[in-house]
C-alpha cells in the first residue's frame, strides 16, 4: 500500500536525528561484521585458489598403479577424467616426472630461468642439479634411459642439497604401454563424475584391489585433495564434516555470531526506543483505522528505509577496512623482513602487497545478514507498536503494563535513587536490551582478551629462555663436516660455543615397560602423562668429545666404550606449565636397558645406559615433556645410526650449533654463516639468533596489536555511539514522564540525579550480567588446555585497560546521553506533557 | 484572609495576530474558597490556571500566592514553591504510571524531603476513599479512582491552593458527580482553597463563587462584575 510506504518515508524523514543516529549504529555493526567476512572469505578463496592453481583441482590422486588398477580405473563409469605421473628413474640420483599437458598449465613449478617444457623431449631441472653437473645448462642435452632430452628450463627446488634431485618433463604418450613400462612408476589423478562421492568411490576402488585405505594414506600412496574437497564441504563421512572442521567452524562462527547478536541487539534498541517516542503518532494513525498488520508493516518498512543505505556503505566500508588491516600488516610483515634481510644480507623475493579481491560472494552474504539481522531485530518492536492500546498511545503511555511482577514501590526518602529504581523496573525490557548489548560489546572484547593473556602466559611460564644468542641447525645426509667443526671452533668473539648432533626414534611404553620407574607409570596411570605410546620420543645427543666428558666430570662419571647417559628426569605433569613443573625419574635404575625403533614396523634398537643425570648438559636444550634424553658422543651416535640404518621417514641427519656472545651479534652471526657456506648450502641450514627472535617476536606483538587495536577502537565507537543511542533514545521518549515529575514538584536538580542514578543502575547491571559469562570464557579457555593455567591465573594477567577503557566509554555515552537527554527535558515545556490530546 | 491574588495578569501570545489569552485580570481568592471558573474553549481559563500554577509565566501582571509573589520565581524556586503550595489536579489525572499510588500521592512530600504526617495522610484517603488502592499502579485504577488518587496528591503537602483543571471532563456522569462531591467534602473538611476551571455547569452550581472567562476577561456570575477594568 502506497500509504504506509509514504508514512514510513515521512517518519524517517521526521526523525532527522534518531535516524540518523541508528544509521551510525547500524554502519558500524555492519563495518565490524563485513571486515571479519572479508577478511574470512578471503583467507578461504586464497587456500582455495592456491590450491586450484597449484596442485589442481582433482579429487584423489593414488601411485604405484598396476595394469589391474589401471584397466579397471580406464573404464570405470564413475570416472569424469583420469590424468598420469610418470616416475622415471634416471639413474642420476634423480627422478624424471612427466606430467600431463593439464599440468603445466598450473603453477606447481616455480621457473627460476627458462620456460615450461612445450614439447616432448623437453625438461626442466633444479638449480641444484645444474650447480652439482656443471656441464648441463639451459639448452644442453641429457640422456635419460636411452633418450635425449634438452634442458629448457630451470626451476627451483627447496629440498636439502643431499637429498636427490628431479625432473619434470611433458608426458605426450599416455598409451597403457607407455605409462605402464615396467621400470616407471605411475601416479594417477582422479576426478569424480560427482565429486561428493569422493571417499565413497576411492574406498570402493581401494576395496576392490585389496588396498588397505589408512596405510595408503599414511605411506602418501593416497592422497585425497583435502583442501578443495572441504572448501565443496565434501567429507569422509559424507556431508558431516570430521571434528576438527566442525571445531574449525565454530571458532569462526562464534565471532559472527556475537557480532550478529550485538547488531542485533543495537538495532532493537535503537527502533524500540524509536516506537517508544513515536507512540502517538503510532496511536493516531491506530484511531485513524490503521490496522496492527498495517502499523507493523509500516514499522519494518521503516526499519527496512533506514538500514538499506548504512548495510551497504558499510558492506563496502568494511571492504576497505579489511584491507586497510591486511595492509598494515603488511607493512609490519615488510618491517620484518627488511630488518631480517639486513641482518642476513640477503635480498629475497618479497610479494608486494596486494587488495583482497573483492568477492561479490562476501559482499552479498554481508548484506544478507545484516538486512537478516535487521529484519529480526525489528519484529518485536514492530509487534510491540502494533500491538500499543490507542489510549495508552495518545497519552504517551510507554511504561510496562506488566506491574504485578514490579514488587512493591518503596517509599523512601532518597526519591530520586527509588524513582530511578522504578524506572529501571518499569522499563526492564528496554534497560535489559540495553544491558544485553553492552555486555555482548564487553564479552567480545573479552575473548580477544583471554586468548591475549593465555598466549602470555605461556610465553612467560611455559617456555624456556634460550641462553644461547645463535642456534643453528645444519641438516646433513652423513656426518658432520670435522673442518667444519674445527672452522666453527675458531670463530672470534664467542664465549661459550656446543655443537653436537642428534637422532630422533619412537619411545614405545610398551617396548620400555620394565625399566619405566614407578612415579611415571603412576603419573600416566592418573592422566597426568600422556598414555599414547606414539607420542613419546627419544633422542640421543652425540657430543664432541670434549664437551662430553665434561658432563661426565661435572657429573662425578667415569668415561666407558660406546657409552650413554640417560637423562632420567621427566616431568609429573604435562598440563603444568614448563616453568613450575615437578620431575620425577624416568626409569627405575641409572643403569639399565632402554629401547627404541624408528617406526612402530622398524627393529627395536637397544641402548644400553652406562649411567643417569639430572640436569641437561649446559642447558642446550628445555625438557621436553615426552623427550627421553640420551647423551653419548658424536662419534658413538654415527656408528649407532650407522649399525641401525638411516629413518626411511626421516633419513636427513641434525646437528646442532650454539653459541654464546657478548660481543656483536651481528658480526658473529656474520663470520658464522660465512664459516658454515664453505661447507654448505644455504638450504641446508636454519639458523637463527637473539636479534631476528626478536625481530619475529616484534612482528607478531605489532600484528597482535594492530588487530586488537582495529576490533578495540571499532568495538570503543560500538559502545559508545549504542550507550549513547540507547540511553538518549530512552531518555527522549520518557519525555512525558519527565513532565510528569516536573509538574508534581520535582527539580532540574533531582531530575538530573534520578537519571544519572538510572545510568548508574544500569551501568552496574552491566558489570553483573558480565561477571559470569567472563569467568565461563576464561574457565572454558582454561579447561580446554587442560587447566595448564588456572582460570584466576588467566583472570590475573589478563590486560584489563581495554574493558576498563570499554566501560569508560560506556560510561562516558551514557553521560553525554544524560547531558543531552538533560537538557532537551529541562527545555522541553511542561505545558506540552500536561496537557493531553 | 486572602491565598490568591492576582494583579492585572495578562498573557500574549505572540503571532502574525496577537493572541490575548489573558487581558488584566484581577482576581482574589480566600482561605476556604470553593471557586469554580467556568467558560468557552479557548477562553483562557486554562492559561489562568496554568499561571497560577507557574507551569506558564505572564507577559505582564503579578500573582500573589499567600502573598509570594511567584512571577518573579526562577523555574527551580518555582518547581519547589509549586510542590509546597499548589495541589494541582488535571483532566487527564498525569499520575506517573510506574509508580504506586501511594508514592504517587506522596510524591510532592518526597520531592521536598518529608514524610508524610501519619494521620492527615489517613484522613485524606479514606476521605477520598482509596485507603485500598494504594499498593496498585495508576493503569490498574479506574478514571475515577485515578482523580481521587490526583486530588490526594494535590491535598498531601495541607498546599495553599488546589488548582483543578476540568476534574471531571475525563469522567462519566456517575464519576463525575462524585468527584464534585468529594471537591466539596474536601474544602469544607479540610478548609481547603480550591479553585476548578471547568465547563460542566453543574460542577459550577456546587461550587460557592462562579466566575465566567470570555476573551480572556473574567466575569462574576453572581451580578458583579470581578474584572477592575
Amino acid at each position: 500500500m502506497k500509504i504506509i510506504d509514504e508514512l514510513a518515508r515521512t517518519s524517517v524523514k521526521k526523525n532527522k536525528k534518531d535516524t540518523f543516529a541508528t544509521k551510525i549504529s547500524i554502519l558500524m555493526a555492519v563495518v565490524l561484521l563485513g571486515t571479519i567476512i572479508f577478511i574470512i572469505f578471503s583467507l578461504r578463496t586464497d587456500e582455495y585458489k592456491y590450491v586450484k592453481n597449484t596442485i589442481g583441482d582433482y579429487h584423489v590422486s593414488i601411485s604405484q598403479i598396476d595394469e589391474n588398477i589401471y584397466d579397471y580405473i580406464e573404464d570405470w563409469d564413475k570416472v569424469e577424467r583420469l590424468e598420469y605421473t610418470k616416475f622415471i628413474d634416471t639413474g642420476k640420483d634423480s627422478i624424471l616426472y612427466l606430467e600431463s599437458e593439464n599440468f603445466w598449465k598450473l603453477d606447481y613449478v616455480d621457473i627460476k630461468k627458462g620456460r615450461k617444457p612445450g614439447k616432448p623431449d623437453e625438461i626442466i631441472v633444479t638449480d641444484k642439479f645444474l650447480k652439482n653437473n656443471h656441464k648441463y645448462g639451459i639448452d644442453s642435452n641429457i640422456s635419460i634411459k636411452d633418450r635425449n632430452y634438452k634442458i629448457v628450463g630451470v626451476f627451483e627446488d627447496l629440498s636439502f642439497s643431499f637429498e636427490d634431485t628431479f625432473f619434470y618433463g611433458l608426458l605426450s604418450d599416455t598409451s597403457k604401454e607407455n605409462l605402464l613400462d615396467k621400470d616407471d612408476a605411475l601416479l594417477v589423478r582422479i576426478w569424480y563424475k560427482s565429486p561428493r562421492d569422493t571417499y565413497s568411490n576411492t574406498r570402493e576402488l581401494l576395496g576392490k584391489f585389496n588396498i588397505d585405505a589408512k596405510k595408503a594414506e599414511s605411506i602418501g600412496r593416497l592422497y585425497y585433495n583435502t583442501s578443495l574437497l572441504e572448501y565443496w564441504l565434501i567429507y569422509p563421512s559424507g556431508i558431516i564434516p570430521p571434528k576438527d572442521v566442525i571445531l574449525s567452524f565454530i571458532e569462526v562462527s562464534i565471532p559472527i555470531f556475537l557480532l550478529m547478536m550485538l547488531f542485533a541487539m543495537m538495532i532493537y534498541n535503537a527502533f524500540n526506543v524509536w516506537n517508544n517516542r513515536e507512540i502517538k503518532e503510532i496511536a493516531l494513525l491506530k484511531s485513524a483505522g490503521m490496522t496492527e498488520k498495517q502499523v507493523k508493516k509500516m514499522i519494518k518498512k521503516k526499519v527496512m528505509k533506514v538500514s538499506v543505505l548504512p548495510i551497504l556503505m558499510g558492506a563496502v566500508i568494511s571492504y576497505g577496512v579489511a584491507n586497510l588491516l591486511t595492509y598494515l600488516m603488511w607493512i609490519n610483515y615488510y618491517i620484518s623482513y627488511k630488518n631480517i634481510n639486513s641482518i642476513y644480507e640477503q635480498k629475497g623475493d618479497f610479494s608486494g602487497f596486494y587488495l583482497i579481491k573483492f568477492s561479490p560472494i562476501a559482499f552479498v552474504i554481508i548484506v544478507f545478514l545484516s538486512l537478516i539481522t535487521v529484519y529480526l531485530s525489528s519484529i518485536v518492536p514492530a509487534k510491540k507498536s502494533g500491538k500499543i492500546s490507542i489510549i495508552d498511545g495518545l497519552r504517551g503511555d510507554i511504561s510496562n503494563k506488566k506491574k504485578f511482577g514490579l514488587g512493591k514501590s518503596k517509599i523512601s526518602l532518597k526519591i530520586e535513587k527509588s524513582l530511578a529504581k522504578d524506572y529501571l523496573k518499569s522499563y526492564r525490557k528496554t534497560y535489559r536490551a540495553i544491558t544485553i548489548s553492552m555486555v555482548i560489546a564487553a564479552l567480545s572484547m573479552s575473548l580477544v582478551l583471554t586468548s591475549q593473556s593465555y598466549r602470555e602466559l605461556e610465553i612467560k611460564y611455559n617456555s624456556k629462555k634460550d641462553n644461547y644468542n645463535l642456534s643453528s641447525t645444519i641438516f646433513t645426509d652423513g656426518s658432520l663436516n670435522k673442518n667444519l667443526i674445527e672452522d666453527i671452533k675458531k670463530l672470534a668473539n664467542v664465549d661459550e660455543l656446543h655443537i653436537y648432533s642428534y637422532k630422533t626414534y619412537k619411545f614405545f611404553l610398551d617396548d620400555n615397560s620394565d625399566v619405566i620407574s614407578d612415579e611415571m607409570d603412576r603419573s600416566i596411570k592418573e592422566g597426568m602423562k600422556t598414555s599414547d605410546s606414539e607420542r613419546y620420543y627419544l633422542t640421543i645427543y652425540g657430543f664432541e668429545k670434549e664437551d662430553f666428558d665434561n658432563i661426565l666430570k661435572e657429573n662425578n662419571l667415569e668415561y666407558k666404550d660406546n657409552m650413554y647417559i640417560l637423562l632420567n628426569k621427566t616431568c609429573l605433569d604435562e598440563n603444568v606449565p614448563y616453568q613450575m613443573r615437578e620431575y620425577i625419574p624416568l626409569v627405575k635404575d641409572d643403569k639399565t636397558q632402554i629401547s627404541a625403533r624408528y617406526s612402530m614396523e622398524d627393529d627395536l634398537i637397544n641402548i644400553p645406559i652406562a649411567d643417569s643425570i639430572y640436569e641437561f648438559p649446559y642447558e642446550l636444550q628445555s625438557y621436553d615433556k615426552r623427550e627421553v634424553s640420551v647423551f653419548t658422543t658424536m662419534e658413538n651416535l654415527e656408528e649407532l645410526i650407522l649399525k641401525t640404518g638411516k629413518d626411511k621417514n626421516d633419513p636427513v641427519n641434525y646437528h646442532q650449533v650454539k653459541l654464546k656472545t657478548k660481543s656483536d651479534l651481528n658480526m658473529v652471526t656474520d663470520d658464522y654463516l660465512n664459516t658454515i657456506y664453505k661447507y654448505i648450502t644455504k638450504r641446508d641450514h636454519n639458523t637463527s639468533n637473539d636479534i631476528l627472535k626478536e625481530a619475529y617476536r616484534k612482528e607478531q606483538i605489532r600484528n597482535e596489536h594492530f588487530l586488537n587495536l582495529g576490533i578495540q577502537m571499532i568495538f570503543l565507537i560500538i559502545a559508545l555511539s549504542n550507550a549513547y543511542n540507547s540511553f538518549h533514545g530512552n531518555l527522549r521518549a520518557r519525555k512525558k514522564d519527565f513532565q510528569l515529575l516536573i509538574s508534581a514538584g520535582m527539580t532540574e536538580k533531582q531530575i538530573n540525579k534520578m537519571i544519572s542514578l538510572e545510568g548508574f543502575y544500569l551501568l552496574r547491571n552491566v558489570s553483573i550480567v558480565y561477571i559470569l559469562p567472563f569467568f565461563s570464557i576464561v574457565f572454558i579457555k582454561s579447561y580446554r588446555n587442560k587447566f595448564m593455567f588456572k582460570p584466576l591465573k588467566i583472570i590475573g594477567n589478563i590486560n584489563f585497560v581495554p574493558i576498563i577503557l570499554l566501560f569508560a566509554i560506556t560510561t562516558a555515552g551514557i553521560f553525554f546521553a544524560v547531558n543531552s537527554g538533560r537538557k532537551s527535558i529541562v527545555n522541553e515545556d511542561i505545558m506540552e506533557g500536561i496537557k493531553e490530546i | 484572609m486572602t491565598i490568591l491574588k492576582t494583579v492585572k495578569l495578562s498573557k500574549i501570545y505572540p503571532g502574525a495576530i496577537d493572541v490575548v489569552a489573558l487581558d488584566s485580570v484581577d482576581f482574589t481568592m480566600d482561605k476556604g474558597d470553593l471557586t469554580a471558573i467556568i467558560g468557552d474553549s479557548g477562553s483562557g481559563k486554562s492559561t489562568l490556571l496554568h499561571m497560577l500554577a507557574g507551569v506558564d509565566s505572564p507577559t505582564d501582571g503579578k500573582i500573589f500566592i499567600q502573598g509570594e509573589d511567584i512571577t518573579d520565581l526562577s523555574r527551580e524556586d518555582m518547581t519547589i514553591f509549586r510542590r509546597r503550595n499548589i495541589g494541582v489536579v488535571y483532566q487527564f489525572f498525569n499520575l506517573i504510571p510506574n509508580i504506586s499510588v501511594r508514592k504517587n500521592i506522596l510524591l510532592p512530600l518526597l520531592l521536598d524531603g518529608h514524610r508524610e504526617e501519619k494521620n492527615y495522610f489517613r484522613e485524606v484517603i479514606e476521605t477520598l476513599g482509596i485507603a485500598d488502592k494504594l499498593d496498585r499502579f495508576p493503569n490498574q485504577l479506574s478514571g475515577g479512582e485515578q482523580q481521587r488518587v490526583a486530588i490526594a496528591r494535590s491535598l498531601v503537602t495541607r498546599p495553599a491552593i488546589v488548582l483543578a483543571d476540568e476534574p471531571t471532563g475525563n469522567l462519566d456522569r456517575k464519576n463525575s458527580e462524585e468527584i464534585t462531591g468529594l471537591f466539596r467534602l474536601v474544602n469544607q473538611r479540610f478548609n481547603s482553597t480550591i479553585m476548578i476551571i471547568t465547563h460542566d455547569e453543574k460542577v459550577a452550581i456546587s461550587c460557592d463563587n462562579t466566575y465566567k472567562m470570555i476573551d480572556g476577561r473574567l466575569y462574576n456570575l453572581e451580578g458583579e462584575n470581578h474584572e477592575n477594568h
